[in-house]
């Protein structure tokens, strides 16, 4: 590898080291590259030259010690910080550690467990009441069908329908990224939004982001902010707001905006998520024969509805 | 009131000065919970320097340790941390890094521009660099950012004084997070060249 290739090579794997994207084992072999790699250990220590001429201009004149002996107030108060943050947000949401990571897995067991229950529920009850195994037990008496049984009857297919429109949801749901199209004056709610600071997302006013927009983008701006929203309800779990939020994208933006493609793709899913399959299978419809980018997932979600009824 | 989890770190000493609530004590305590977990958190952060001596990275890694320790502790969190179950350690861990590299960097700096203004420390002696000098160097580091590029100029800003991560200036600049850290990189090389051109700047 030339000069340039490791000088790029070695960028990448002091940036992954500084935004603490490596693994408790890859840190350690990084800190033995950089006690080895004359030319990894200049670079590094350039990095963090750059860092503290830049990042700390103003604190440079009150530097009036060697750092080990500085009072720790500043390393204190961001420590401070950063736990108040944590215990208002997510205590045990950390950037190596992603406690919730694994309850989203123990969640996804028990509700793949709740649908292979209300499954096997439908089918017992269904065996219960077909005629033909009735007349094979040994004592037989007429069915009286008990205020439970019907009222079963009625539940069974809404079961159904609301298994079979979770199951396709977690299918076909992914969280959103950003795209070229996203403007750059509300990324900061796009990050809140990816980091799961929903309520960050949803607090956002008109006020908060409209004076960072141009005079001609305000509008564009603010279908962002709808969207962002919009993602934030559905990540939340609360569909129906999600649905709020993506019609007025959907009423704002042109047919041929990324938004608006956007905007429809996750109100379809924030209909599966509603339950309601049926509407949902509608407006994959119209996606599918749209140029939308979701084009080819409508109509792989279209297909799958259609599967299962 | 101590929890059973923060045993995990504790030797015998350090337990018996925390169960009796030692307030005279609690410097010891701390020194010792740092003795016993070098291995697990500092070996992820000492490596040997170019610009600091060893056995100076080590008393700052061990300081930054104790005053992270002391933070948590003092907000009741320190008894969460354990390396068994890994929950809370890895938030520890982090805190303990960002602080220990921003002293770090500070170390780095300082060393080298002790060594670019021809003065030696000895490693027993703290100097205090003149107010004259350090008020240069921000003006230093201005001159040297209105020398590089518009565009290399921004990205640093973005980066280093906003604090934006690599993925927000991709989203920015629409490009991926490697082409963005390696933008960055070159642009913080002729940075640091133009910054050492400005060396003698008046």
């Amino acid at each position: 590898m030339d000069a340039n290739g490791n000088f790029e090579e070695n960028s990448l794997k002091i940036a992954n080291y500084l935004d603490d994207r490596m693994s408790p084992a890859e840190e350690e072999v990084f800190m033995q590259e950089l006690g080895n790699d004359e030319t990894l250990k200049q670079q590094f220590e350039d990095e963090l030259h750059i860092r503290s001429i830049l990042a700390n201009d103003d604190e440079i004149s009150d530097s009036v010690a060697l750092p080990m002996f500085q009072p720790a107030d500043e390393h204190i108060r961001m420590i401070e910080k950063a736990l108040e943050g944590d215990a208002n947000n997510n205590r045990h949401h950390t950037p190596i550690v992603s406690f919730f990571s694994r309850y989203n897995n123990i969640a996804a067991i028990v509700l793949l467990m709740i649908a292979i229950a209300a499954i096997t529920l439908i089918i017992t009850r269904n065996k219960n009441n077909n005629p033909s195994e009735i007349a094979r037990t040994p004592v037989q008496q007429k069915p009286t069908p008990t205020n439970n049984d019907s009222l079963g009857n009625k539940q069974a297919p809404l079961l159904a329908q609301q298994a079979n429109s979770d199951t396709v949801f977690r299918h076909f749901y992914k969280g959103y990224a950003a795209g070229e199209e996203d403007p750059a004056e509300v990324s900061k709610y796009y990050n809140d939004y990816k980091k799961g600071r929903y309520s960050n997302v949803i607090a956002a006013s008109d006020a908060d982001y409209r004076v960072m927009g141009l005079n001609n983008n305000s509008d564009k701006l603010k279908q962002y902010m709808y969207l962002y929203k919009g993602l934030s309800y559905l990540a939340g779990n609360k569909p129906s707001d999600a649905i709020t939020q993506f019609d007025s994208v959907m009423k704002s933006a042109l047919k041929t905006d990324v938004v608006f493609y956007n905007a429809k793709w996750y109100v379809t899913l924030a209909w599966l998520k509603k339950e309601d399959a049926n509407k949902a299978s509608a407006i994959a419809k119209e996606i599918a024969a749209s140029s939308s980018p979701y084009k080819h997932k409508a109509e792989l979600l279209v297909q799958e509805l259609d599967k299962n009824k | 009131m101590v929890r059973e989890g923060s045993y995990y770190f504790l030797s015998s000493t350090a337990k018996h000065i925390w169960q009796h609530d030692d307030l005279h004590g609690q410097n010891e305590m701390f020194k010792s919970l740092a003795a016993e977990h070098k291995e697990f958190f500092f070996r992820r952060v000492i490596y040997k320097t170019k610009s600091v001596p060893e056995f100076m990275l080590e008393e700052l890694a061990e300081n930054v340790f104790l005053s992270t320790w002391e933070t948590f502790n003092k907000k009741g969190k320190a008894g969460e941390i354990n390396i068994e179950s890994n929950e809370y350690t890895g938030f520890f861990y982090i805190m303990f890094k960002r602080a220990y590299l921003k002293a770090l960097e500070k170390a780095v700096r300082q060393s080298r521009e002790e060594k670019e203004y021809g003065k030696m420390q000895s490693a027993d002696t703290i100097v205090e660099p003149e107010i004259k000098a350090s008020e240069t160097f921000s003006i230093r580091a201005q001159k040297a950012l209105d020398k590089i590029s518009p565009d290399c100029k921004d990205l640093l800003m973005w980066k280093h004084v906003q604090s934006l991560s690599h993925d927000e200036i991709a989203e920015r600049r629409n490009i991926d997070r490697n082409s963005s850290i390696k933008m960055l990189s070159r642009c913080g090389k002729r940075f640091r060249e133009v910054y050492a051109e400005l060396k003698n700047l008046p």
